[in-house]
């Protein structure tokens, strides 16, 4: 009898023991990465020691890939179980593993650890795929030891994608102790187009304006996606009239919307009035992202659109780019496009929008509409017109005190007594035009 | 004896120059950046001999903000080669000795010594000119050219005698480039608050960027004085002047821009009605040079300037319309007068302080129609000056702006008549008339204590207003209408001006009643100075004024909105 019970505990623990076994086989060698993560995820969330074990001993056999997951799902676990684990990983075959574990150590205090740090970044063993894990993982160490072992990777004919680890660490800390280096490498004929243009982004965005040549030459090409370069050039204090120049071409020449778009909003931040052509020049783009971005660019420069550029807008079949065109009209004191938004308001995919911004039309033309658009089906723009039409109001009788509550009105509620609040509202307003009549006339 | 001297004074006066810069536009230059006046003064010219050139510091926050000392380091090793001879020294303002630094050809002393009198910042107002006249003392012991930069971003317009600085700096052939910030279009800020001491033998002079005031400022019904936050697109006057007249070169610098704000900060009672969250992009607000330097205020010395306005038609028809509202208590200021003279503070019509609305109504049917009479005075004076070009379009731009502002005023003054007519009895009765929701009835119990009215801004124009339910009914709409038009057509020949931007600051007055113990209206009662303490003003400080825009010739929108 005495011995039956570890038996049945070991019984009820079998089925739960089976599925970490699995979970963790699922983690290490499943090359389908949705499983991977699925198994990820359940184990963060069981953190059961007997996994842990298992990762741990596992690890050295698996991929890159999946180190990775495993070392992230160690320093998951509480302090008392993860310090050995990582301890015993950082002497683990393989210089990815023992970084890992240095970096999972020097966070939890152990400062010694940053000389293993830097000795996993030097290896020679590491794989490019494996150092460009560890540089990004460093934003978490910081140490002098560290940060020059980084900087002692930078090197002509280093692999595009680790240099950009380097570089993008390196820009994002200010660090500008390794500009020679990055200099060296734009030079070296062996760097292929996309490290050149890399380099000099990263020159450029240190305030080196001396690259800025560079940097046009590769903008120029066209060769190299523009959101490769993107993180580099939103960071630069001043670009210089070259590089703007280089940019103009390399909008004409990117093919991803979103690449357009990142170039434009650069080309309107950096490039001041000389973007404006090019900006302009987008406002006919088939793309949707890329027109808006082009229209919120020229709309931070003076004289970046004219009224009758937004005008045409207004023609799009785009309701995004139409309601854009008439807030913008309307913040200029222009209400052309108020007949368009009040259509849109009506009806249309993006009628709680339209309804939005028919706040900032104060006419007694949007009051009819609004008080409508307090009945539509949906309940967004519903409440829209209620926040709408409560600004419109305030703004057309300043010497009166409104509240649409007061009608008996919850535009979250039920239908019936919305519509009699509704009917209320609507005869007050008939009243007061009845009165400005009878005012106007003698 | 008394005869010779005399003799060499005229010969003296005569040996001088004729000034070749009337007008602030022809000296002056919009800089974004520090940096960028530098490069302008520090290159000598092409084979001059020898040079000296004194930077006169005024050392203030406003300047340690801007870091003038990197931006001096950066420009003095970018023109090294420009600067050939070039000795420098740097002087600052307000010390008793002002030269800090003789001029050297060791330039990296001078990047020392400007950081040094930076660190301590002065506050306060400051004399610019005492320094000028030092240097131009000690200019003559100078060999070859004698440039001194002025940098002074807060001060300018505390002076002791403009006129014999600027005689000095002109007799010993003395070049003074400036290099400050905009000033405010015939700011009269000085005037409503002028009452400083300890300004050390000098005296604040109210103007801005003009020699005098001579734009009507403190309108009935106005919260806002458009002089004082409107910056003008020029430079103080004494500055402009000092460099007019010595064939120097005013940079005006100011960061980009903040862009238009419907609502000026600190300007309590102004609101704007037409606006969501402040975005409204006031394109008309962006200063095109084009147009502001034909608006350009004089550089000429005050008698001069008053001289030539004097006689033209357009000035002589707005002081006799400012002279006549002042009169008539339209305007609480009184215009210019006489040969250097400036206008003074006035009274105001006192027409809001009773509570028996309907003799208010009397009285603001009155007031109007004497408003209307002084317009027509001046629009017929106008009628007879059309066609004759003006001695400065300036004061074409001022009168026409003064016919705005008594249709204005004539507007708020029948809102005033129609909100005691229309809406005041019905605040003020006990059984307040049942309204129908959403409205809601006033609620206000407390016994009432006065009128106090606020500003609704015309910052979007005068036609936004049509839709609006304002009180005064027909006779109200037909001012209004008509104050359209004639905004319609000021803003076609002065849109893009600072008188755009006055004019937005103008607003229509929106009446409420106050109540004795709320928060509106009360008059806080001045606490009682405790046993033993003092008021110590020994040196009077520099107040802050918030502009109604962005900076140098910023106008409202340079950024063209957000």
């Amino acid at each position: 009898m005495k011995g039956s019970i570890p038996v049945l505990l070991l019984a009820a623990q079998l089925p739960a023991q089976i599925d970490v076994e699995r979970l963790v086989a699922n983690l290490g060698s499943e090359p389908n990465a949705e499983v991977r993560l699925s198994a990820y995820r359940q184990l963060r969330s069981l953190k059961s020691p007997a996994a842990l074990r298992l990762v741990v001993e596992s690890l050295a056999t698996w991929k890159h890939h999946a180190q990775t997951l495993g070392t992230q799902l160690i320093v998951q676990y509480p302090i008392k179980l993860r310090l050995p684990a990582l301890r015993s990983i950082v002497h683990a075959k393989g210089p990815f593993l023992s970084f890992s574990g240095a970096v999972g150590l020097w966070r939890a205090g152990e400062r010694d650890y940053a000389a293993e740090i830097a000795t996993a970044l030097r290896s020679r063993d590491a794989t490019n795929l494996e150092r460009t894990s560890m540089v990004m993982e460093l934003p978490l160490v910081r140490d002098p030891a560290v940060e020059q072992a980084m900087r002692g990777l930078i090197e002509p004919g280093m692999h595009v994608d680790l240099l950009d680890a380097v570089l993008y660490h390196m820009i994002r800390k200010r660090d500008t102790k390794a500009t020679a280096a990055v200099s060296a490498v734009l030079r070296d004929a062996r760097t292929p187009i996309l490290g050149r243009g890399l380099c000099a982004a990263f020159l450029v965005a240190t305030g080196a304006s001396d690259h800025s040549r560079a940097l046009a030459e590769v903008l120029a090409t066209g060769q190299v996606p523009f959101l490769r370069m993107k993180r580099y050039l939103q960071r630069a204090p001043h670009l210089d009239n070259t590089v703007i120049v280089g940019l103009i071409e390399c909008v004409d020449k990117e093919t991803l919307p979103r690449g357009i778009a990142a170039a434009l909003r650069l080309l309107g931040s950096a490039g001041g009035s000389r973007g404006a052509p090019t900006l302009r020049k987008f406002l006919g783009h088939d793309d949707e992202l890329v027109v808006m971005t082009a229209l919120n660019a020229l709309s931070r420069l003076a004289g970046g659109v004219t009224n009758k550029q937004l005008i045409q807008l207004l023609a799009s079949d785009k309701p995004t780019i139409v309601i854009k065109a008439a807030d913008m009209l309307r913040r200029r004191d222009d209400f052309s496009g108020m007949s368009r938004l009040l259509e849109l308001a009506k009806d249309g995919p993006k009628k709680a929008d339209a309804v939005h911004v028919l706040r900032g039309f104060r006419k007694a033309a949007v009051v009819e509409p609004l008080i409508d658009a307090l009945l539509d089906p949906a309940q967004p723009v519903r409440v829209q017109a209620y926040y709408s039409l409560g600004i419109v109001l305030g703004s057309l009788f300043p010497y009166k005190r409104i509240s649409l509550v007061s009608t008996g009105l919850n535009v979250a509620g039920p239908a019936a007594p919305r519509q009699r609040a509704v009917a209320t509202i609507r005869r007050w307003w008939s009243a007061q035009l009845a009165k400005a009549a009878k005012q106007k006339s003698p | 004896m008394a005869t010779g001297f005399l003799l060499l004074a005229i010969l003296a006066a005569a040996a001088l120059p004729a000034q070749d810069h009337n007008t602030a536009a022809e000296v002056t230059t919009v800089v974004r950046r520090i940096g960028a006046a530098l490069d302008s003064v520090l290159p000598a010219a092409p084979g001059t001999p020898a040079r000296t050139l004194v930077l006169l510091v005024d050392t203030t926050q406003s300047l340690k903000n801007a870091r003038f000392d990197e931006e001096l380091a950066r420009a003095l090793a970018r023109n090294a080669k420009a600067l050939g001879p070039t000795r420098i020294g740097v002087s600052h303002v307000g010390a008793h000795k002002p030269l800090a630094l003789a001029p050297t050809e060791e330039h990296s002393l001078v990047v020392d010594t400007v950081r040094r009198l930076l660190a301590k910042p002065r506050t306060g107002f400051e004399n610019v000119y005492a320094p000028l006249r030092y240097l131009a003392g000690k200019a003559s012991t100078t060999r070859g050219t004698r440039e001194v930069l002025l940098v002074s971003l807060d001060n300018g317009d505390a002076e002791d005698n403009l006129e014999k600085t600027v005689a000095r700096l002109r007799r010993t052939g003395t070049i003074v480039h400036v290099l400050t910030s905009e000033a405010y279009l015939a700011d009269c800020y000085l005037l409503r608050y002028g009452n400083w001491r300890g300004l050390r033998g000098c005296k604040l002079m109210a103007g801005g960027d003009a020699p005098f005031v001579d734009l009507p400022w403190n309108w009935l019904f106005q919260r806002v004085r458009a002089n004082e936050i409107t910056p003008s697109g020029f430079a103080m006057y004494g500055l402009s002047r000092v460099a007019a007249a010595t064939g120097g070169r005013v940079f005006l610098y100011a960061a980009a821009g903040k862009g238009h704000s419907c609502t000026v900060k600190g300007a309590a009672g102004v609101k704007c009605i037409f606006c969501t969250k402040g975005d409204h992009n006031a394109q008309g607000e962006l200063y095109w040079d084009g147009r502001i330097a034909r608006l350009a205020p004089q550089t000429l010395s005050r008698k001069q300037a008053f001289a030539l306005s004097k006689n033209d038609l357009y000035f002589r028809a707005t002081m006799r319309a400012w002279r006549a509202a002042a009169r008539a208590g339209l305007i609480g200021s009184l215009p210019p007068s006489g040969y250097g003279g400036t206008s003074r503070i006035g009274r105001l019509r006192v027409i809001t302080a009773s509570l028996n609305f309907a003799r208010n109504a009397v009285r603001a049917t009155k007031a109007a129609a004497e408003c209307e009479k002084i317009r027509h005075a001046l629009e017929r004076d106008l009628a007879q000056a059309k066609g004759r070009p003006p001695a400065q379009p300036r004061n074409k731009a001022i009168a026409e702006l003064t016919q705005l502002c008594l249709q204005l005023t004539k507007v708020n003054l029948l809102a005033f008549k129609g909100w005691c007519e229309d809406i005041a009895p019905g605040l003020v009765r006990k059984q307040k008339a049942p309204v129908m929701p959403p409205e809601r009835p006033s609620s206000s119990t407390r016994s009432t204590m006065g009128i106090h009215w606020t500003n609704l801004c015309l910052c979007h124009g005068v036609r936004p207003f049509k839709d609006v339910f304002l009180p005064g009914g027909d006779l109200f709409r037909n001012e209004l209408a008509k104050l359209e038009r004639m905004w319609t057509d000021f803003l076609t020949a002065y849109e893009h001006t600072p008188y755009t931007v006055a004019l937005h600051r103008a607003g229509i007055a929106r009446f409420h009643l106050t109540y004795a113990s709320g928060a509106t209206g009360q008059r806080p009662r001045p606490k009682a100075r405790r046993p033993g303490q003092t008021v110590t003003a020994n040196k009077p400080k520099r107040p802050n004024r918030t502009s109604a825009s962005g900076g140098a010739r910023a106008g409202g929108a340079t950024t063209g909105g957000k």
